[in-house]
């Protein structure tokens, strides 16, 4: 149907309209850059200046021969490698497990991973304190309870290398179990049909069809772990800290206890940025080989396995691994909760409330829920309109340099929390914006930690609807602010409502970046 | 809610910890089942199945 406007009235309103699309698309773009560009330039620059601002690689020769340094790369290095082998080593059965067999409760073994997948690490490792610290742990109480050893002996010993990684491993396979069963979902049943229908046993087909295809996603799934164990700053500093050693986001963060060295700081975070760079360009190489692409029409459900006498064999391997990282930090969680001593086990006789009344009673607690709240609703909601506007710039072409603005809105996810922090803290504790100590600095390092997955999310968004109705608006004469308000953004509604929650629920649970940018100041809500 | 979690953590404060750490839990399945809730992920889903 065409609608006919009279002339005179559609070239009176056109002349009348201003259109503010280009200024405010450009006024984001220099939001990212304040975001982004200028925290890692200052980063960069103090890293190779010394304490008089004169040029030096002095701070790099520091990392590379003092051994104060070279403990916690080593550190960090074989965390990050056991870590990853360890999550790939339960996270590939379990996910060809669910995804590919006829294993009971897959459905609750997804809910249960995703549950382990939200858990805060810095969570789940002071739940492992309560029970497998050296003496006070609820396991080892129960060890010396069943067999008579002497206080002291004990089984577990949380506050070790080996203890890290295992908590670290804990809480990072869900990466390695979401890419695996999800590559296991996609691909499709035919090429194993045919494969069987060609004489193929079940081994061969595993061997050679849905391994290979697998295969990408798990060394995926063990580049991310490995990015993961790498840049996590609350287990290690929880657990490494006690035991006597760092890993480099410990140090990087000792580093700014008294007497300060941003400057070391600076140079010590560079090298985690690079590294992180690099494994995400890796991974994005990985996962985007086009040699392991299944391209066709319509394809078949993926084919069952049937697991047959090794059906309840297999539940009791998954349910095992799902233990460790949900159901005993949870259960050392609520019993530390109801118990008057945290590492004693409650009773329906000793179960008190008075923790929780201790906890609800104490001032910080309500100053934290307030500022945890504000900054989660900001960020959620400043998060939301950045990633809903560059991804309408970005999908749309809307303007010339579109590209750029996508890469500045993607760039954060490669800068790991704690290197941001540095970032930002050398940024803003000088003139002329000194935001330290206030929750605008908070603020400014939630949005750009969360910015990648808002952006990601919304542009997905973006792609999936076409532009027609959006065409047919400019045509009537909307600007494009005006259409991405009336036409777009309602029909993205529910994806902007999911955006919004994450960004929420994140901005929660993130402690690296926070721990450097907090002072006493903050936490009185002066600001 | 972290900083505090964390600097309870070098207080001492298990109990503490605990009621926090919970209510974070709590909040944190609250909006990932609310997010689950959401039928489909954006009007894109909903336009293709009219």
């Amino acid at each position: 149907m065409t609608i006919a406007l009279p002339a005179e009235s559609a070239v009176r309103r056109r002349t009348f309209k201003i259109d503010f699309s280009l200024p405010v698309l450009i006024a984001f773009a220099a939001v990212l850059c304040v975001l982004i560009v200028l925290p890692m330039s200052w980063l960069a620059y103090y890293s190779v200046v010394d304490k008089a601002g004169q040029f030096t690689l002095e701070n790099f020769a520091t990392l590379v021969t003092e051994p104060e340094f070279r403990g916690p790369m080593l550190t960090t290095l074989i965390l990050a490698t056991s870590a990853s082998i360890f999550c790939a080593l339960a996270a590939a059965p379990m996910g060809w497990l669910v995804a590919r067999t006829d294993l009971p409760f897959a459905k609750a073994v997804r809910a249960l991973v995703t549950a382990s997948f939200v858990t805060p690490p810095f969570l789940g490792a002071i739940a492992w304190e309560l029970l497998a610290a050296p003496n006070s742990g609820l396991l080892n109480k129960l060890y010396r309870h069943l067999t008579g050893a002497e206080m002291g002996d004990h089984i577990f010993n949380i506050y070790s290398m080996t203890g890290l990684i295992f908590v670290v491993s804990c809480y990072t396979f869900p990466y390695i179990f979401v890419l695996i069963a999800n590559a296991l979902d996609r691909i499709p049943g035919d090429l194993e049909d045919a494969s069987s229908m060609l004489g193929g046993r079940t081994w061969t087909t595993a061997r050679r069809i849905t391994i290979p295809l697998a295969l990408p996603a798990l060394l995926a799934g063990m580049l991310i772990a490995f990015l993961q164990a790498m840049t996590l700053f609350g287990s290690p500093a929880i657990l490494a800290l006690p035991a006597g050693f760092h890993t480099m986001t410990t140090k990087i963060w000792s580093l700014f206890q008294f007497p300060p060295k941003p400057e070391l700081a600076a140079a010590a975070s560079l090298p985690l940025l690079v590294l992180t760079v690099m494994l995400l360009r890796t991974q994005q190489m990985i996962l985007g080989r086009k040699g392991y692409s299944v391209v066709g029409g319509k394809t078949g459900d993926p084919r069952l396995i049937r697991l047959g006498i090794w059906k309840w064999p297999a539940v009791a391997f998954v349910f095992a691994v799902l233990m460790l990282p949900v159901f005993l930090p949870y259960f050392a969680l609520i019993n530390a909760a109801l118990s008057p001593i945290a590492t004693t086990l409650v009773t329906p006789e000793n179960a008190t409330l008075k923790n929780v009344w201790f906890t609800f009673g104490l001032s910080s607690t309500k100053i934290a829920l307030q500022n945890t709240f504000i900054l989660g609703a900001l960020t959620a909601t400043l998060g939301t309109l950045m990633a809903l506007v560059i991804g309408y710039i970005s999908v749309r072409r809307a303007v010339v340099g579109h590209q750029a603005l996508g890469f500045l809105a993607t760039a954060p996810i490669a800068i790991p929390g704690i290197v941001l922090g540095v970032g930002l803290f050398l940024t803003y504790t000088q003139p002329p914006f000194v935001l330290y100590g206030t929750l605008w600095i908070l603020l400014l390092a939630y949005l750009t930690i969360e910015l990648p997955a808002a952006y990601q999310q919304l542009s997905s968004a973006y792609k999936a609807v076409g532009n027609d109705l959006e065409d047919a608006s400019r045509i009537l004469g909307a600007t494009r602010l005006q259409a991405l308000r009336h036409i777009t953004a309602p029909l993205l509604r529910t994806s902007v409502i999911a955006t919004w929650c994450f960004i929420f629920v994140a901005t929660v649970r993130e402690l690296s970046a926070a721990i450097i940018l907090f002072t006493s100041d903050t936490r009185s809500c002066r600001s | 809610m972290s900083v505090l979690i964390f600097d309870l953590k070098e207080s001492g404060d298990l109990g503490a910890i605990a009621v926090l750490g919970i209510m974070m839990l709590v909040l944190t399945f609250a909006v990932v089942i609310t997010i689950n809730r959401i039928p489909g992920f954006g009007a894109a889903q909903r336009l293709r199945n009219t």
